[in-house]
């Protein structure tokens, strides 16, 4: 009966924790199955916690055992487990907490925070999942990826595709040493933080930079956006040119709207004058378009921005907005932050893996300490043999009317010599029974 | 010692004294802790909405609780030292410990209402005189949590307005500032020759600002609350005690005059700093360059540090080359679209005026002068072209762009003046850290004061997404702070005067809250807790005397085995 007692009460204790840590994990797990081993870094951290924990279980169990009989031993075993299983549990994030956050902010420079992961993890593992969906379908669509083989194909891939990992690492370094590291502070600060004024956007596009012209870009297929777009023809892209092995060689750049990604969108009402600006659009689109591409062209100039930064025209549903865009889809990229990211999406991984093993070791650690201290309890029942002392101070405990005699004799007997004290004994025991 | 046999009624009566002590213990350590103990921790929470007034930080945000704790402290030595002298005479230490407890913290109160009631009120007084209404003694020392939190209030709405960083400044930057690490050349001058150079920012504490060697915030400063304050009062200051010269002169006018002079008297100091001029031939009293008399031409001249972070006229010519070749390439297509454009307008009966006219008469222009435009071409053609307005009187195209852009040219357009307009409208402004700027020697102290404010406020402002003043507000409505390519900031809710005004009131408050407000916080606990600090303590004392004789009583058992 104690044998299933105890069996019950291990099971709810450290392997219920692995299971629910499990659980949790599974979103995680799905998200970065193309990741090997890093989206598990969580749940294996747990599982060597809960064999460092088995370890201790055993030891103290057969060390309880073999020092049947000796209350004080085996109750060393029960501290032993107890705190173990403190410290394995809450006790080490207790600690981790402290430098956690400052890592966190430092190796993802503050764009991934600990508060968000926290609570929150399933979320960021759904989005950094995206970030290596959306990468792998658009370099399907511009052709960086061999179409021979089906979109699905290199969706299951993922990041295992060694072809996949090798234009990740590739591109990010050219976004990263030809785009972001060129830019100089405060300018590049400012527009990180909200406060791409005219003037941040002014410097960041017609101030020097330096280039690093040793570094690649992988590209096969420039996507062409759609300047001007309109209900008839909404699209985002619409067409694409074949590079040249010439145009292949040349050195890709970054503007600051390419590390900001998502295009700016200025609307203009144009009040009465909307069917003038629909029926021009409509009529001499295809004298308006290569005014824009001629534009765009010259921006991507070296004297310029160096890098095309694609104006248009957004006229889709009765709206009218100027629409200035990046390059960074039809490059088969994402924004600087999430190219970033991407980059180190394994380590994210095995990050965000860790979270629901801390949350649930907070958790049921509660648990896993009282499910230690009842085995102990059955332990020291078991292998503890008779504790006079706590016996006595038991029942002292419940009982008014029954002196301390322990206490009473002690006191009385202090200043006896051994003759008297036997003789002391011998009456009170006579008394007593 | 002869053996005593213990009967049993006399070892219960021992158990029993024994619980009894245990009693005593729990009621003597209860007391004392309801006592300075609880008294200390309601002072923490009393003062919990003080430690979050923007005007207390660090050390000073704790004074109330150090106060509370220094009470106890004095308290506690109060009690070693009589415990030392009156060894025997017990009922003799609970009365001078109950003495001074009471001392101790019906004192402060007293002094409060005493002694700091008068300096409150004859500082109230004064504040009253400069418009600044407090509240009464009474009022503060009850409420005084309200009025931080109304303070707090306040100061967030300063701050959401202008979109400061927070209450406090920012100068972090990526790989340091523009100004901060520069790339220098090897046979400059120091500090230039030192590849990359870095430029010494200077830290100042008192207002939370990141100053330059120049003397100018840093670039990328962000400004904290106490930069904004010092801004915003320089310029609305020196602008509304201003004393016109006649009916159309105002701060901004004498500025403009001030400029226009030490810009063209070639013996300026303005013109001399340029030059390189010995600092002994100064008008101005003590000058000194930053590094050396070649520091200006070091930034601005030729190759200087400071081209790459603005645009220049080289730049500039690059920029118009690319342009007008890409334009050219199109000029067929550009005159399809014109043609297309005016027969629309025709076809919708849609008359756009002079406007319109402008445009197209600028396009035409362009077009035919493509070939080859660089800046000097582009400005003789906006000079060079004239319209004729409705009421009409003849403008020339430069004219009639800047005014449509909120920006006045008198004259012709020159690169010097475009340039002006590209920096006041902060579109490409660049002061290098390591020259002074022309405000540097304004001779007036307000108007110097006012130049450099108002430079923050609207150039160095606008830079940043934190616009601390709309000079030319559309509607008479201004639009402050957030200003970026995605948000159009605020709608100005304060008047220069009201801002004046507040920063009066928000002086004297941030020294009512450090002067006074710790004892008020105090005070007001101690009301509650000087009769209940003394009576606990009295009572700890009590309970302890019971326990020592309880003690006597299991001493006497022991040896004696009955009662």
């Amino acid at each position: 009966m104690k044998k299933v007692l105890k069996l019950l009460l291990f099971i709810i204790g450290f392997p219920a924790l692995l299971a629910f840590v499990a659980w949790k994990s599974v979103i995680v797990l799905q998200e970065g199955s193309s990741y090997s081993f890093w989206p598990y870094v969580g749940l294996i951290l747990a599982g060597v916690i809960f064999i460092a924990y088995l370890i201790t279980f055993i030891v103290t169990g057969k060390k309880s055992k073999k020092n049947a009989g000796n209350r004080k031993k085996v109750m060393r075993q029960v501290v032993a487990l107890v705190l173990v299983s403190f410290i394995f549990t809450a006790g080490i994030w207790l600690v981790v907490d402290i430098p956690l956050p400052g890592i966190l902010d430092s190796a993802t420079a503050g764009t991934v925070t600990f508060d968000k992961l926290r609570e929150d993890y399933a979320d960021q593992a759904e989005q950094n999942g995206l970030l290596i969906d959306n990468f792998v379908k658009w370099n399907y669509a511009n052709g960086n990826l061999d179409n021979g083989k089906s979109l699905d194909y290199w969706l299951e891939q993922g990041w295992s595709a060694p072809e996949v990992k090798n234009l990740v690492s590739v591109n990010f370094k050219s976004i990263d040493k030809n785009g972001y590291v060129s830019f100089r502070g405060p300018w590049i600060n400012l527009a990180d933080d909200d406060r791409l004024t005219i003037p941040v956007l002014v410097h960041l596009v017609l101030n020097k930079r330096e280039f690093n012209e040793e570094i690649d870009f992988i590209m096969n297929y420039e996507m062409i956006p759609n300047l001007i777009q309109t209900d008839d023809n909404p699209e985002n892209f619409n067409r694409g040119e074949e590079l040249t092995e010439e145009q292949k060689e040349l050195l890709v750049k970054w503007s600051i709207l390419d590390m900001q990604g998502t295009p700016m969108e200025i609307a203009i009402d144009l009040g009465n004058m909307q069917s003038l600006v629909t029926y021009l659009l409509g009529s001499m689109s295809e004298l308006i378009a290569p005014l824009l591409y001629t534009l765009n062209e010259a921006i991507a100039d070296d004297a310029l921005a160096g890098t095309p930064i694609y104006i248009g025209i957004d006229a889709t549903e009765g709206n009218f907005a100027l629409k200035i865009g990046s390059t960074v889809e039809a490059r088969g990229m994402w924004d600087y932050k999430k190219s970033a990211w991407l980059n180190s999406n394994h380590l994210l991984f095995a990050v965000i893996s860790l979270f629901p093993a801390r949350q649930w070791l907070y958790l049921w650690g509660a648990v896993v300490i009282f499910a230690s201290l009842a085995i102990g309890a059955l332990r020291l029942k078991e292998f503890g043999g008779k504790d006079e002392e706590n016996e006595d101070a038991a029942e002292d405990a419940y009982n008014a009317y029954e002196p301390d005699w322990a206490a009473i004799d002690a006191e009385a007997t202090k200043d006896m010599s051994p003759y008297e004290k036997t003789y002391y004994y011998a009456q009170q025991a006579r008394n007593r029974r | 010692m002869p053996f005593h046999p213990i009967n049993r009624e006399g070892d219960c009566e021992m158990v029993k004294t024994r619980r009894k002590i245990t009693a005593l213990r729990v009621l003597q350590v209860l007391f004392y802790a309801l006592g300075f103990p609880l008294f200390v921790h309601l002072v923490l929470l009393a003062s919990s909405s003080y430690r979050d007034s923007y005007f207390v930080a660090g050390f000073g945000a704790w004074k109330p609780v150090i106060y509370a704790a220094v009470l106890w402290a004095v308290v506690i030595l109060a009690q070693l030292l009589f415990r030392a002298v009156c060894r025997k005479n017990r009922m003799a230490r609970t009365v001078l410990v109950a003495l001074v407890a009471a001392v101790i913290t019906v004192g402060p109160i007293l002094y409060c209402d005493f002694i700091l009631k008068n300096d409150y009120e004859s500082d109230a007084a004064a504040a009253e005189e400069k418009g600044v209404s407090l509240p009464s003694y009474e009022s503060a020392i009850t409420s005084f949590d309200e009025y931080v939190a109304t303070t707090n209030s306040e100061i967030q709405q300063f701050i959401d307005v202008f979109y400061l960083e927070t209450f406090g400044s920012r100068n972090y930057n990526k790989g340091g500032n523009t100004d901060g690490t520069l790339s220098g050349y090897e046979d400059a001058d120091a500090p230039y020759n030192e590849l990359p150079y870095t430029i010494e920012v200077e830290y100042d504490a008192e207002n939370d600002i990141y100053y330059s060697p120049n003397g100018m915030f840093v670039d990328g400063y962000r400004f904290g609350y106490y930069a904004a304050k010092q801004v915003l009062t320089d310029y609305y200051y020196n602008k509304l005690n201003y004393k016109p010269r006649n009916s159309k002169d105002n701060i901004d006018v004498y500025l403009g005059e001030v400029l226009a002079e030490l810009e063209s008297n070639p013996n300026s100091d303005w013109n001399k700093y340029k030059r390189g001029a010995a600092a002994s031939s100064f008008a101005m009293e003590g000058f000194e360059y930053i590094y050396s008399s070649s520091e200006y031409d070091n930034a601005y001249g030729e190759n200087g540090t400071a081209n790459k972070y603005y645009i220049t006229k080289d730049r500039l010519d690059e920029v118009l080359a690319v342009l007008s070749a890409a334009l050219t390439e199109q000029s067929g297509t550009i005159n399809d679209v014109i043609k297309g454009i005016i027969a629309a307008l025709d076809l919708f009966k849609v008359d756009l005026g002079p406007t319109f006219d402008m445009i197209i008469g600028l396009v035409d222009t362009l077009m035919q002068e493509l070939d080859g435009l660089d800046t000097d071409k582009l400005l003789s053609m906006l000079n060079d072209t004239k319209i004729t307005l409705e009421d009409g009187t003849e403008q020339s195209i430069a004219q009639l762009v800047f005014g449509l852009l909120g920006m006045e040219v008198s004259g012709d357009l020159t690169w010097e003046t475009l340039q002006e307009l590209l920096a006041s409208t902060a579109i490409s402004v660049y002061i290098s850290p390591s020259t002074y700027p022309i405000y540097y020697f304004i001779e007036d102290e307000g108007l110097r004061d006012y130049a450099y404010a108002k430079y923050y406020a609207t150039v160095h402002g606008a830079k940043i997404g934190s616009l601390l003043v709309d000079e030319s507000p559309a509607n008479g409505v201004e639009y402050v702070g957030h200003v970026t390519m995605s948000s159009s900031g605020t709608i100005n809710p304060y008047t220069g005067s009201q801002l004046l005004s507040l920063f009066e009131k928000w002086d004297t408050e941030k020294e009512i809250q450090g002067k006074y407000y710790p004892f008020f916080i105090l005070r007001s606990t101690l009301i509650k807790m000087s009769a209940v600090i003394t009576f606990t303590l009295i009572a700890a004392y009590y309970f302890t005397s019971l326990i020592d004789k309880q003690y006597a009583k299991l001493t006497l058992k022991a040896e004696g085995g009955r009662k």
